[in-house]
């Protein structure tokens, strides 16, 4: 099963959201991320199983107020 | 020695303390944010948790709006002059620290802001609140507090001040140096804009570890600027917290301390920490009222009290009962104006600041050796 990757700004949103995604059972794992955020450096990523509801995934990063930079399905996972 | 200096800093530190500091020595030693390897990533878990654990225990919503800093002074400057902009107005309270008193009036000698200083009276909140009601401009943009006097254990109206700040549209900034840990402090009920804390005091974090909690979104410039470990190739600060705010590496080893500070805060309780404090400091001052020629100094509410015997400085007295075996501190405690506040400003005093270590036998062994002592000849 292909991945979805969560790029967000910073290693402390990173943490947050793999913190609130595992608080609900949905595996999530920060990882070093530097492809989605090349034009400003380094950054970090979640990385989360393509068979979740990628909405639901989305939603909770809002309710947690997690800056996202961007979000790409289908990648594999580093 | 007896130590009796826990408002400079607390000591000894709980077990839990070392305990978790000595992590970073042997499994968590990476620079956290600096690398995606596995020790770098569980450094970078345990600050988190660090700010996890800050933010619950003081009701800040956001864990990343606990941005850790040197230490509380480096908290205060960051707030004051990365919220201030030329022309604003501030009130501080008459009890600062110099960590508020002497940044605000660099900036007033630069000819950036204006200030003014509410006279606190310790006897009356109405009193102290109307001063600082009084002393509020239409450009004032920043209210700060000394929540607790490290002079004198005074505590002051906090919430009410907060709510005149908001009121006339003003951030209000709590310097918790004193009371972080010390008292209960939750910002759903006393909603501070920006928190100062000296972590390695109430909340026994090993020396020096500071934290600015931000409860605002008001834009915050930063002090210090370099290395965040994410955006490396913008010339400018990740705008988001904390990394907006945090250049350069994490004292990781005090922050792994200040989780176990804060799960000994948690396991006895804030209340009952201090209420153990408050019966060593009421034993303290029922004490020294007792003997002759001693003056006390207000009736503290927190774990400081101050007193001076008669025909001595407070530095004086310090040192000789520094020679005596006992850890206090004399002199003016970089607090010109609380000393001014309360008339002490020409002998200084002696500071006692009991901790959760200290037990009534010290407490005794002080008030003999001031008895021995008796006064000077000044």
């Amino acid at each position: 099963m292909k991945d979805f990757i969560i790029s967000v700004t910073s290693i402390t949103y990173a943490i947050k959201a793999q913190n609130a995604l595992r608080a609900v059972g949905i595996r999530a794992n920060v990882a070093r991320d530097e492809r989605y955020l090349q034009g400003t450096g380094c950054g970090y990523s979640v990385v989360v199983p393509g068979n979740v509801d990628r909405v639901r995934v989305m939603d909770i990063l809002q309710q947690q107020h997690i800056k996202l930079a961007n979000v790409m399905g289908g990648e594999r996972r580093p | 020695m007896i130590y009796l200096d826990n408002a400079a800093t607390s000591y000894p530190k709980p077990t839990q303390v070392r305990t978790e500091a000595l992590k970073v020595f042997f499994s968590l030693g990476a620079n956290p944010g600096r690398g995606g390897h596995k020790m770098a990533m569980d450094a970078a878990m345990m600050v988190y948790s660090a700010r996890e654990a800050l933010a619950a225990l003081f009701s800040l919503p956001e864990p990343e709006g606990v941005v850790f800093t040197q230490n509380c002074t480096a908290a205060l400057n960051l707030a004051i002059k990365g919220v201030l902009k030329p022309g604003d107005h501030v009130v501080i309270s008459s009890l600062e620290h110099n960590s508020v008193y002497r940044p605000v009036e660099s900036l007033h000698r630069a000819g950036l802001i204006t200030y003014d200083i509410a006279t606190v009276d310790p006897a009356s909140p109405q009193n102290t609140l109307a001063a600082f009601a009084a002393c509020m401009r239409p450009n004032t943009r920043l209210v700060i507090l000394c929540h607790g006097s490290n002079v004198f254990g005074t505590l002051q109206p906090a919430k009410e001040i907060c709510a005149l700040a908001h009121e006339q549209g003003a951030l209000f900034l709590l310097d918790a140096a004193q009371t972080g840990g010390v008292i209960p402090i939750d910002l759903t009920v006393l909603p501070a804009d920006l928190v100062a804390l000296a972590l390695h005091k109430g909340l026994y974090a090993p020396p020096a570890l500071g934290a600015l909690l931000v409860n605002t979104t008001a834009v915050i410039t930063p002090l210090l600027e370099g290395g965040s470990g994410n955006q490396s190739m913008l010339p400018t600060m990740p705008e988001d917290l904390p990394e907006h705010l945090e250049a350069g590496t994490l004292p990781t080893t005090a922050i792994a301390g200040l989780l176990g500070g804060v799960q000994f805060v948690r396991q006895r309780g804030i209340g009952a920490i201090h209420q153990q404090e408050m019966r060593l400091l009421r034993q303290l001052r029922d004490g020294l009222l007792m003997i002759p020629k001693i003056i006390v100094y207000g009736d503290p509410v927190l774990p400081v009290l101050s007193f001076n015997i008669e025909g001595r400085t407070g530095e004086e007295s310090a040192a000789l009962l520094s020679e005596m075996g006992f850890a206090l501190r004399g002199g003016f405690h970089c607090a010109p104006l609380a000393h001014k506040t309360f008339g002490t400003q020409h002998s200084g005093t002696v500071r006692v600041s009991v901790g959760v270590f200290n037990t009534p036998r010290e407490v005794s062994a002080l008030l003999d050796a001031v008895k021995r002592l008796g006064p000077g000849r000044l």
